[in-house]
């Protein structure tokens, strides 16, 4: 099994972990579900016959390990009786976010861009976290999402168009002075 | 409005690698020790084993809508590279027979589900010894529809009116008032297919519109409602009728190559199936094909939109 984790580790885990902070921004968090993700993957690698490979794997895993995650957030809310709809999620859980240590020296229009990603849905944010801030081909992210490349493009359209308008509204409400924040 | 996109990618692409404050001989450690516990669990389920068994099915028959709107999404979407699906798939089939533990069977389907429910599909045929029984979900002002396919066994006559098949539309999102579900076939009244929250189609009626009218009713952006349109509003076309057979000619230079969606070509196709047209042929398309759909001859409409089986 060590040697099994050692390979997963030295492969995929810095890209796993990029992936997973950026769609639930938190980094504790982030190192719970890395962590259920190495979980799943020995669980069921005795399954895994090779034929997507491993890192497309890995990332399928990963997906449905963060939206397991989100999904139980919603359980949680709806048994509160709050209503509360799915593409809502990815802000809701990062309300009480900090940013990471290495933001703290970035400028504010990267701070900016970086509050907007949750005001995407979760399945644009997620094609936005892998092929903008990742830097994966279409081919891959499809591969990774298990989406066909034209759902990829879709939403990553959209994701980037409503960034975008986002974006330019809060600039010219003057950034994050109006309370964004 | 090129160079905005620009600006927003060039500072996603800023955003900085995080590391993570994990040590890895420590987090080992974890996982062994989780897994042990699994292990552990697990001797202790084996006593449970025949009511967990009762269990799996009931999780499998609910789930098995999920998975067939994914394998349906593969026939409408994606015919090459579906090893990585069948992979993910089959293996949550095959951990339904029983033959592994209750808990990755569990999950297993549970993983199915998620990723269905980021799918949107359409069923091109009827699987052999079933048929479609179609119910209609309206918003409050009922002025869009979403149809839905319940795909159950021929031989089935129970009354889908259950509060059974209104659980199954509420785990979908779907249904948020009971007042508003209606059974009956309204695949042939003409309508515009957009999508609804990017994972069901919906349809807009268009009773006294042209096809053309319809189809181009398909670029309208709705930022107040969940409605999206599947084709680029800088996209122009123009349509021909031969009989059954809808020809969609795109004007050359404006359908560019990332403007073709599977959900652009299901939406056409359902909206021309609702006008009475069996099949549709795409021109002057800059590509072959796009998933399954091949685009050198006629396409055939499919039989209806957001499909669901239910065992």
């Amino acid at each position: 099994m060590k040697a099994l984790f050692n390979n997963f580790y030295e492969k995929y885990h810095h890209d796993l972990y990029n992936f997973v902070y950026y769609m639930v921004k938190n980094k504790n968090l982030a190192e719970d579900l890395v962590q259920e993700i190495y979980i799943r993957i020995f669980r069921s690698y005795g399954s895994f016959r090779g034929e997507a490979s491993e890192k497309t794997w890995a990332f399928s895993i990963a997906r449905n390990v963060i939206y397991d995650y989100f999904r139980k957030e919603k359980r949680k809310r709806n048994y509160a009786n709050q209503t509360v709809d799915w593409d809502e999620m990815a802000s809701i859980v990062t309300i009480d976010q900090k940013l990471p240590d290495e933001l703290l020296i970035e400028d504010e229009d990267i701070q900016l861009i970086y509050r907007l990603l949750d005001e995407c849905s979760l399945n644009q944010k997620q094609v936005i976290v892998l092929r903008y801030i990742q830097g994966f081909t279409l081919k891959e992210t499809s591969e990774m999402l298990d989406m066909s490349i034209g759902n990829v493009k879709t939403l990553q359209h959209r994701g980037i168009n409503k960034l975008k308008k986002l974006y330019e509204d809060k600039k010219r409400k003057g950034g994050m002075k109006d309370g964004f924040r | 409005m090129a160079s905005d996109d620009r600006e927003v990618k060039e500072l996603l692409g800023r955003l900085p690698t995080v590391e993570d404050g994990l040590d890895k001989k420590e987090l080992f450690e974890q996982i062994s020790i989780a897994l042990s516990e699994d292990e552990q669990s697990m001797k202790k389920k084996k006593r449970l084993l025949p009511i967990l068994s009762v269990a799996g099915i009931f999780i499998l028959i609910f789930s098995i809508p999920f998975l067939l709107n994914t394998n349906h999404g593969k026939m409408s979407m994606e015919t090459q590279d579906s090893a990585n699906d069948a992979q993910i798939y089959s293996g949550a089939i095959e951990s339904s027979d029983g033959t592994n533990n209750e808990s990755d069977q569990v999950e297993s389907m549970d993983e199915n589900l998620i990723m269905d429910n980021s799918q949107i599909g359409v069923i091109k045929q009827v699987p052999s010894g079933r048929k479609i029984v179609h119910f209609n979900i309206f918003n409050h002002s009922r002025d869009y529809v979403i149809p839905v396919a319940l795909i159950v066994p021929e031989a089935e006559d129970r009354d889908y009116h259950s509060e059974q098949m209104k659980e199954i539309l509420y785990s979908y999102d779907l249904l948020q008032d009971e007042d508003y579900i209606q059974e009956k076939d309204l695949t042939d009244q003409k309508a515009s297919f957009m999508l609804y929250k990017e994972k069901y189609y919906v349809s807009l009626p268009q009773d006294s519109k042209t096809i053309y009218d319809a189809l181009r009713m398909l670029q309208q952006i709705n930022p107040e409602t969940y409605l999206e349109n599947t084709i680029n509003p800088s996209v122009d076309f123009k349509v021909t009728e031969e009989g059954e057979l809808l020809i969609v000619q795109f004007e050359i230079g404006t359908l560019k190559v990332e403007d073709i969606t599977t959900q652009m070509i299901d939406s056409i196709l359902l909206t021309a199936k609702s006008y009475g047209f069996s099949k549709v042929q795409f021109e002057h398309i800059p590509v072959e094909e796009i998933g399954c759909y091949q685009f050198n001859s006629p396409i055939e409409v499919p039989v209806a939109a957001n499909p669901i089986l239910l065992q």
